[in-house]
């Protein structure tokens, strides 16, 4: 009987965090009118309690997962007595009904570590903090335990006290059948790779650390505290959700790459898009706000943005979810799409109304003081990243828009994106690579094109240089040659400062190095993030410009070429493992004759109780090389000859897209360390002496 | 019996919430009477804004992206905005003795050290080895290469500014 009482236990303590989330928002609210710290303090711990209950109840799952509970309709859905227990575990957010309790419970645990970080500061913009999160807190538990399956009750909402109420609500985690099965389905097999441990855990980091800033936001409009105070509060978290948000993007390409087996790693598949719009906007915005901290501008711009960031980050949990675009991550369609969109609009239009209600308050403290300076050149950018967010929201949403005025079902592909977004981004590196060129404010023309000069130039030898080695298309020459443009610029910004840094304080390189890097974390922090961008922009680049790929039918001992590759078969493996059957062709790699190694790519087989669900997957086997990615696929096989058909990819340069991102997590986590400035003693009879003497 | 652990839960997740409401001595460490006022905040801002902007200044001419003209114009231009907030926020602060104002301190130390040699040499900075103007920031004079910055005290190592006969912190004779 554990597993009644424990789907009670889960259940109540969903039902129990949702009463209080009401209560909190209310709590909170009148604790900023009315200045009273004692209702403030009882918002918080029912915030408090409410993270506890959801671990509590991430706890129940996890239980139930664990130990096979297939009374759980949710277990016997996403889990089976044979598959590994990583995947076991990893099945909480696996689902529908997992993720939603995974946000919320993402959801308490930012909450309850931004409520401990300013408990002592911030006293008035945390209350109506507290009332943001706990909307949005509300918004996912009710979710889980009101939101009623329209077919089964008749209506959307029922109330939680009628007869098996619990076992009619779609987004319920806990929901139980009638019976005990004896084995579960199990994870679909195309998720059953390490991917599903860390990808979605990532993304959702990201989705939901971004309702930080935003919650910050949205108080500092209630408040009329626009001042950038909301801003340098929530530096850090915009900077930890961007990072996860990134850390997203390259789990899901890396999955995609090793996974999917077509040799890419980007289809501009709708929920790929989902997830790169709100990095885009993040982008935007994380830039942005330095302009306001320098110079008090772009004020409504960081508004907007960090507006923006949040709702397609909801829009992105919403595609993911909903099924309502075609997708290869589509998990079905779902009746909770609409209340999705409901809470997108509502937040929205809020948020506007505040926005123009409080706009005397958001003058600019300074106006540009020229078209050409870093201000214009942030301003520029934020116009291109909002520019590519929105053009992957169109062509996201144009098939579902489409279907709805004309009923007809299109597909918008790859080749749009790539047109469009191609010269978007490619406007981007460029000025990722002029930017540290201008300075603050005003830029001289003639200093400009002195500091340009240089990168210039390497970038012109760097494309004949291309050209005699054999590059000829312009496409290629021109996204190699900003490359280097680009590093050069951003070398030079190092070498000049380090130098400079050697020749005031007498050190040696490596020490100025560091030391630079530590008294300015933000700068060369970012510098350093920007190198990993264009790092990884030359892997997108040379495995998108340059691919080449050929197939064969092979007989054991036959061999197949491509390039400079020879791929020797030497015949098929078939055996079984814990839960799958593998088919493997066994490969000896030779270079220009010489051989280097063996590969083995494989299909899988894994059975189901559900004859439908049982299928088929591939597995690719891939050798690296700081050059090039020789990307091998069993793509058929005849067992009774032993026949296979072997499809071979060569992807120029994809390890250096890993590797530029390897390098903006490392220059990320710079850019967040604490600021030893930050933690000095007030100097507030500094300045009043200043001021006297002045 | 899983009911009751349930009915326990709600009771201790009530008892929790509604403590802070009956316990209104002890305040925890939640107050508002602490909460700063935005004008302050606001004027702290924009100071922080104006030491900033000067700073970038100095950098950008140092590694050659504003040429000289160019510089000493926006120099003065924020340099006389900066003083002016400074006098605002004075006036602010000293109205509310209860209000921090922190940040920055590297800023407001340079900023001291230039109004205290604008002082000495009667409002203007010059050199003191052939008189010729100098901007705050410069640390040797551009006409004759003498040093702009003021010898460090023996004794407890603090910087004087030029010109000074005696240390600001200890006193000892320079």
């Amino acid at each position: 009987m554990a597993d009644f009482a424990m789907a009670d236990l889960g259940y109540a303590s969903l039902l129990l965090s949702l009463f209080l989330s009401i209560y909190a928002a209310g709590a909170a609210f009148f604790a900023a009118r009315r200045k009273d710290s004692a209702l403030f303090a009882s918002a918080r711990n029912a915030m408090f309690v409410i993270a506890a209950l959801t671990t509590l109840a991430v706890g129940v799952l996890e239980w139930a997962l664990i130990t096979h509970q297939f009374r759980f309709e949710y277990v016997a859905e996403q889990t089976s007595r044979a598959q590994p227990l990583l995947y076991n575990v990893s099945a909480l957010w696996g689902g529908q009904e997992g993720s939603l309790l995974f946000w919320a419970w993402l959801l308490g645990i930012f909450t309850t570590i931004v409520l401990i970080q300013n408990h002592d500061k911030n006293q008035e913009l945390i209350a109506y903090v507290v009332i943001g999160q706990a909307i949005a807190q509300g918004f996912f538990l009710a979710l889980m335990t009101l939101v009623t399956n329209p077919s089964a009750s008749g209506f959307f909402i029922l109330t939680p006290f009628t007869p098996d109420a619990t076992n009619a609500l779609v987004g319920n985690p806990f929901r139980l059948l009638d019976f005990v099965p004896r084995d579960g389905n199990g994870l679909n097999p195309l998720l059953q790779n390490p991917g599903m441990f860390i990808h979605p855990v990532t993304q959702y980091l990201g989705y939901v650390a971004f309702t930080i800033p935003f919650a910050f936001a949205m108080a500092a409009l209630f408040a009329r505290r626009l001042s950038d105070v909301w801003i340098r509060t929530t530096r850090r978290w915009t900077l930890v959700a961007w990072l996860f948000l990134s850390l997203g993007l390259l789990f899901g390409m890396q999955w995609a790459y090793t996974e999917l087996g077509w040799g890419g790693y980007w289809g501009w598949d709708a929920v790929e898009n989902a997830s790169l719009m709100p990095w885009l906007t993040g982008t935007a915005f994380l830039h942005s706000v330095m302009i306001q901290e320098r110079r008090g501008m772009l004020k409504v711009w960081n508004l907007v943005l960090v507006m923006l960031t949040f709702c397609l980050s909801i829009l992105g949990t919403f595609i993911t979810r909903s099924g309502v675009i075609q997708s290869v991550h589509a998990f079905g369609v779902s009746s909770l799409g609409p209340w999705f969109l409901a809470f997108l609009g509502v937040t929205t239009l809020a948020f506007l109304y505040l926005l123009f209600d409080r706009i005397d308050d958001l003058k600019e403290e300074n106006e540009l003081d020229s078209l050409l300076s870093r201000e214009s050149s942030f301003l520029l950018n934020n116009l291109i990243l909002v520019g590519a967010a929105f053009a992957t929201l169109w062509g996201t949403i144009f098939p579902m828009v489409s279907e709805a005025f004309t009923g007809k079902k299109v597909t918008v592909g790859a080749p749009f994106f790539n047109q469009v977004n191609g010269p978007i981004f490619f406007a981007l590196v460029v000025l990722v690579g002029i930017c540290p060129l201008i300075g603050w404010r005003r830029a001289t023309p003639e200093n400009l094109l002195r500091n340009f000069l240089r990168p210039l130039v390497v970038s012109m030898v760097t494309a004949v240089a291309l050209f005699v080695l054999g590059v000829r298309e312009w496409y290629g020459l021109l996204s190699f040659s900003t490359v280097a443009f680009v590093l050069v610029t951003i070398g030079t910004e190092y070498s000049r400062d380090v130098i400079a840094r050697m020749r005031q304080h007498a050190e040696n390189p490596a020490t100025a190095l560091v030391r630079l890097i530590l008294g300015n974390r933000r700068r060369y922090g970012g510098y350093i993030v920007h190198i990993g961008v264009i790092l990884a922009v030359l892997g997108i680049a040379g495995s998108s410009f340059y691919q080449v790929e050929t197939q064969s039918n092979l007989r054991p001992g036959d061999t197949m070429r491509l390039k400079q590759y020879t791929l020797q078969y030497d015949g098929l493996q078939d055996y079984p493992t814990e839960n799958h059957r593998v088919v493997a062709a066994r490969l000896t790699v030779l270079e220009n004759g010489q051989p280097v190694g063996t590969l083995s790519p494989e299909k899988d087989y894994y059975d189901n109780p559900n004859p439908d669900a049982a299928q088929w997957t591939t597995e690719v086997a891939v050798r690296t090389t700081a050059r090039e990615d020789l990307y091998v696929i069993l793509a058929g096989f005849d067992s009774t000859v032993g026949t296979a058909t072997i499809k071979a990819i060569i992807n120029p340069l994809v390890v250096w897209l890993w590797i530029g991102f390897a390098i903006l997590v490392v220059g990320t986590l710079i850019a967040a360390l604490p600021d030893p400035r930050e933690e000095r003693a007030p100097a507030r009879s500094r300045v009043r002496e200043a001021a006297a003497q002045a | 019996m899983i009911t009751i652990v349930i009915a326990l839960m709600i009771v201790g997740a009530v008892a929790i919430v509604a403590y802070p409401l009956f316990n209104q001595s002890n305040q925890l460490d939640v107050t508002f009477a602490g909460t700063r006022d935005p004008v302050l905040e606001g004027l702290v801002s924009q100071r922080d804004v104006m030491y900033s902007a000067i700073k970038d200044l100095e950098n950008d001419h140092a590694m050659g992206k504003l040429s000289d003209a160019d510089y000493k114009s926006l120099r003065a231009k924020y340099e006389a905005k900066a003083v002016a907030i400074l006098q605002e926020l004075d006036n602010a602060v000293g109205s509310k003795p209860s209000a921090r104002v922190t940040r920055d301190d590297d800023a407001v130390e340079r900023e001291i050290a230039r109004l205290r040699r604008a002082a000495a040499t009667n409002g203007s900075t010059k050199c003191p080895q052939c008189g010729t103007p100098y901007a705050a920031g410069d640390v040797f004079c551009a006409k004759c290469g003498a040093s702009l910055r003021g010898v460090r005290c023996p004794s407890c190592g603090t910087r004087a500014a030029v010109g000074d006969k005696f240390c600001a912190k200890c006193g000892r004779t320079l």
